[in-house]
């Protein structure tokens, strides 16, 4: 039989209905809402004056803020990234009472407006607060200094890390753990050279997850700080000292700085899940 | 049947046992021992304190701080603002989520990275946003303000910049959830005769709507919380366009730490809420997949012969 | 009612699923589609249903009676359809999934609650599963699931059926105890159906004809009898059960493979073509000496007493492995025991030089 020639074929669909209208509706509505609005902020600092975009970015007050933001953030990441396996490691592998309302409270950051969490933070670790006033004669001033930044971080990044390392560390294969210790390893050799690798990218990505939530943080923050110029303001609070200041193009400015930021990290998040679902792939 | 549940949990109760005994006594204790620490400090405090503080001057103030009009108007206008980008937000994941998960096409896979953005994006930014838009410099500010439209510091922007920041959270729940599910189903709908419609509200629907339900909670959650977005916006002019958090801001700046602490507790209420509803659904969702996996029971074999 | 597929093609990609095929299915015939997994048959099954899109050329069509479908909406075309993975609707009941085809039509030709729930009913009688009309589909076994996907989709009182692996997700006894039934409901109801298959045994026991597809391409369509008797090419040979595969020459008319020479009736025009001999296990018989006829010379490796015939194996000449089957009472009248040196003759066997069939 010869080949029909494409002019001969009539090409149908498949049956389920609707994919023009879903998908027509899916990015108009993803266009109107998030495409156009972020694209205004990249448009407005492509069109501003070079130099005072980088004037502004430059300033020594900006400067201190994007030092203490990052510097906060990588703490509080890695802070998260220890205790959130530990969190996660007991949520997985024992069982005591109370798990079950141990670990829906874990999601309590996300549930909680940052608001709320950040004048409970504030009046719990304030000088005279239940948890400040131990630390005081310690010489260990919490709220209103950088530390404050890193514990209010601390608090919404948690669940990034242990929601990450949950799935991974129940997908662990017990044989594996098994077969390790038939071979003379012990405890510890099993957990370094046998479980971490298998939960780092999971462990990866938990760490690179809080760390841009913190980033970006404002609500749960901005109690905490102080915001006393050059020592305690974050990036975010420093966009909206800049718009009350009627500086947009300043705003602007540093929103862009760190919004390059923010798509770096997400970027670096999507490349490790593709390393390791690729490495998973390769073993299954 | 149950006997078959039974001896699978007990199946699993004796794995778990075992793995446990891999680690030390003292290993488990100070691992759980620092863990419980942990929490305690940074979220168990916190969220008695909450309630501590709302009620120090006793249950009568606590209940005179939301006495006055401007309580009442912060949370007349949250329950709006969710009220709108509740359901907006709900149609689109819906929407998003059967072109995705139904369909094979080209970009999917930006098109579903594009959907998360919002989550990469710091809260003041997504506000400000908003303001380069329709603020009176943005491109369409002075546009509107010749006729007398205002969104920004005003409730519309509020209402914007809450829709942007629980986009995706409808979406991001559905998605996997549909593409796990797979187009069996609705195509056998089709065969059967059923409409495009009837195949979405009698198959589709009811099989995703507990995943639905919790997209929806957290989707809630965060547009009744949001904070940072919305107080770029907003312009907190009191009684107007003050949500409850953007009011919990004010209140605390006031010193009046009761009421503020007394309106923050009924948002703390609220996040409680949403983890208990959230943990029903997950509980729900396992039993569901749990009894998808359940072999065939010793009595349908039986009648099999 | 008939089926009539007229020249339809599809293309994934780059690959061809289906190239230009063309099936008639006569009415009330019980048919299976045969081939291995990529041969194009759920495919071929899916375009008849209306549930893929595909190429259709010109003098294309798809008929049920004569009626061309082919732009008939799926939903429109009244076929019943039963999934690989039964596609039950997990949130309803036995009972509503089945109800569910009638409750979905539109109010004018909508049946009266009473006439679905009786239709329900008498769909329950006829797969057994009166009592368990109110479990949900994770309650049932697989054979229980398949029933109730079955009677779904006769619910609409389909003009064809069309199943896909019917009994591909079922362990070995209970796809024997439901195969037979299908046999036994077909012979019932009557309708046209057509069903896929990978299963060679599961075709020559159930269905009227046999249609064997590879590579996206029909290979031949007849009775079971046909296709196990009379294959059409060594594919079709192959896949209806166990073949030894001999290569060989054509040489002065005649087909030699090492000491077995095959001297077709009239010989063969086409010298130097390679040939192609296959004999199936059970038509090759072992003598002690081959006596000066022609055949293959090998020792015995192993054999196989236990089950319903005796079952040996050889290795032949470049200690290629040639399986040979034959009764209890055969063997005895000519044991062999592992390592002895014997002969072997084919009683039968087709040879395939080129594209010639003998």
């Amino acid at each position: 039989m010869p080949a029909p020639t494409a002019k001969t074929f009539r090409k149908r669909r498949g049956v389920i209905p609707g994919f023009g209208l879903t998908l027509g509706y899916t990015i108009l509505y993803l266009s109107l809402v998030v495409l156009v609005p972020l694209s205004a902020l990249f448009l407005k600092t492509a069109a501003a004056p070079w130099a005072h975009a980088w004037e502004t970015i430059a300033s020594p007050r900006v400067l201190a803020s994007f030092r203490l933001s990052l510097a906060a953030s990588l703490a509080a990441a890695a802070i998260n990234a220890f205790f959130g396996l530990g969190v996660a490691w007991m949520l997985v592998r024992y069982s005591f009472p109370g798990k079950r309302v141990i670990d829906a409270v874990v999601d309590l950051p996300f549930a909680l407006p940052t608001a709320v969490s950040g004048i409970a933070l504030t009046t719990v670790y304030a000088p005279g607060g239940w948890i400040g006033r131990w630390l005081e004669p310690l010489g260990i001033k919490a709220a209103f200094s950088p530390l404050g930044v890193t514990i209010a971080l601390v608090f919404i990044g948690l669940p990034f890390v242990v929601r990450t390392l949950q799935p991974a560390l129940e997908d662990l294969d017990p044989e594996v753990e098994e077969a390790a210790a038939s071979l003379g390893a012990g405890r510890w050799q099993t957990f370094r050279c046998v479980i971490l690798p298998a939960i780092l990218p999971a462990l990866l990505t938990g760490f690179a997850l809080a760390f841009a939530r913190a980033l970006g943080e404002y609500g749960s923050v901005v109690f905490i700080a102080g915001n006393m110029p050059m020592k305690t303001e974050i990036v975010p609070l420093l966009i909206l000292v800049k718009l009350e200041q009627y500086d947009y193009a300043g705003a602007t400015a540093i929103a862009s700085a760190m919004l390059v930021l923010s798509f770096l990290l997400l970027f670096l998040i999507n490349a490790v899940q593709w390393w390791s679902a690729r490495r998973h792939a390769a073993e299954g | 049947m149950g006997g078959t549940a039974k001896s699978r949990l007990r199946g699993r109760r004796v794995a778990a046992g075992l793995a446990a005994k891999g680690d030390p006594t003292w290993v488990k204790w100070l691992i759980t021992c620092a863990s419980l620490c942990f929490l305690l400090l940074f979220l168990g405090v916190p969220l008695v304190a909450v309630f501590t503080e709302a009620l120090r001057k006793g249950l009568g103030a606590y209940l005179e701080s939301f006495q006055n009009r401007d309580a009442l108007s912060a949370i007349r206008l949250t329950l709006l603002v969710a009220a709108v980008a509740v359901p907006l937000n709900l149609v689109f994941g819906l929407a998003a989520s059967w072109a995705i998960a139904k369909f094979e096409f080209r970009g999917k896979s930006l098109l579903v990275t594009l959907i998360d953005l919002p989550f990469a994006v710091s809260p003041v930014i997504s506000g400000l946003i908003f303001v380069l838009l329709f603020g009176l410099q943005g491109w369409f500010g002075p546009w509107l303000a010749g006729r007398g439209i205002q969104i920004i510091f005003a409730v519309p922007g509020v209402v914007l910049a809450t829709v942007f920041v629980t986009f995706p959270f409808v979406a991001r729940e559905l998605i996997p959830l549909m593409q796990e599910q797979g187009t069996e189903e609705e195509e056998a709908a089709l065969v059967l005769g059923a409409s495009g419609w009837q195949t979405f509200w009698r198959v589709t629907l009811p099989n995703v709507k507990w995943g639905l339900l919790y997209g929806v909670i957290l989707c809630n959650a965060r547009a009744m919380g949001e904070f940072g977005a919305v107080s770029v916006v907003s312009g907190h002019l009191r009684g107007q366009t003050n949500t409850m958090p953007l009011y919990v801001e004010i209140l605390y700046n006031e010193y009046n730490f009761v009421a503020a602490f007394a309106v923050a507790s009924l948002l703390a209420m609220l996040a409680l809420l949403t983890l208990v509803l959230k943990a029903l659904v997950e509980w729900r969702t396992q039993g569901e997949s749990e009894e998808a996996f359940t072999p065939p029971t010793a009595a349908a074999a039986e009648a099999e012969r | 009612m008939s089926i009539e597929v007229r020249n339809v093609s599809k293309s994934f990609g780059d690959f061809l699923a289906l190239d230009g095929v063309s099936l008639h299915v006569p009415d009330g015939e019980l048919v299976a589609l045969l081939g291995p997994s990529g041969s194009g048959k759920t495919t071929l099954l899916r375009i008849i249903a209306g549930l893929e899109a595909f190429d259709l050329a010109d003098d294309g069509a798809i008929l049920f009676d004569g009626q061309d479908v082919a732009r008939q909406a799926v939903g429109r075309r009244r076929v019943g359809f039963v999934f690989q993975h039964y596609a039950l609707f997990r949130h309803m009941t036995v009972f509503e999934n089945i109800a569910f085809g009638l409750r979905v039509r539109p109010k004018p030709s909508r049946p009266t609650k009473a006439e679905i729930n009786a239709r329900v009913r008498e769909l329950l009688r006829l797969i057994q599963l009166e009592t368990l009309e109110r479990r949900y589909p994770w309650q049932l076994s697989g054979g229980q699931r398949q029933r109730v996907a079955l009677a779904r989709a006769l619910a609409i009182q389909p003009k064809v059926l069309l199943l896909d692996e019917p009994f591909g997700a079922l362990d070995a006894k209970v796809r024997q105890g439901l195969r037979r039934w299908l046999r036994r409901l077909h012979d019932e109801i009557h309708v046209t159906s057509l069903f896929v298959t990978h299963d060679q045994e599961e075709a020559l026991e159930v269905a009227d004809r046999i249609v064997v597809m590879n590579q996206g391409r029909i290979e031949q369509v007849g009775t079971p009898n046909e296709v196990f008797h009379q294959p059409a090419s060594a594919f079709v040979m192959d896949f209806l059960g166990n073949v030894n595969l001999f290569h060989g020459r054509v040489e002065a008319g005649r087909a030699v493979f090492g000491s077995m020479v095959i001297e077709p009736p009239g010989g063969l025009q086409i010298d130097g073509e390679s040939a192609r001999l296959l004999i199936r296990p059970h038509d090759l018989e072992i003598q002690p000496d081959g006596e000066g006829r022609s055949g293959l010379r090998g020792h015995v490796t192993r054999v196989q007493l236990a089950g319903p015939i005796v079952k040996i194996e050889l290795a032949g000449e470049n200690n290629q492995p040639i399986y040979v089957e034959m009764s209890h009472e055969r063997y005895r009248q000519h044991p062999c025991t592992v390592g002895e040196k014997v002969f072997v003759t084919p009683r039968d066997s087709r040879l395939f030089v080129e594209d010639y069939t003998i």
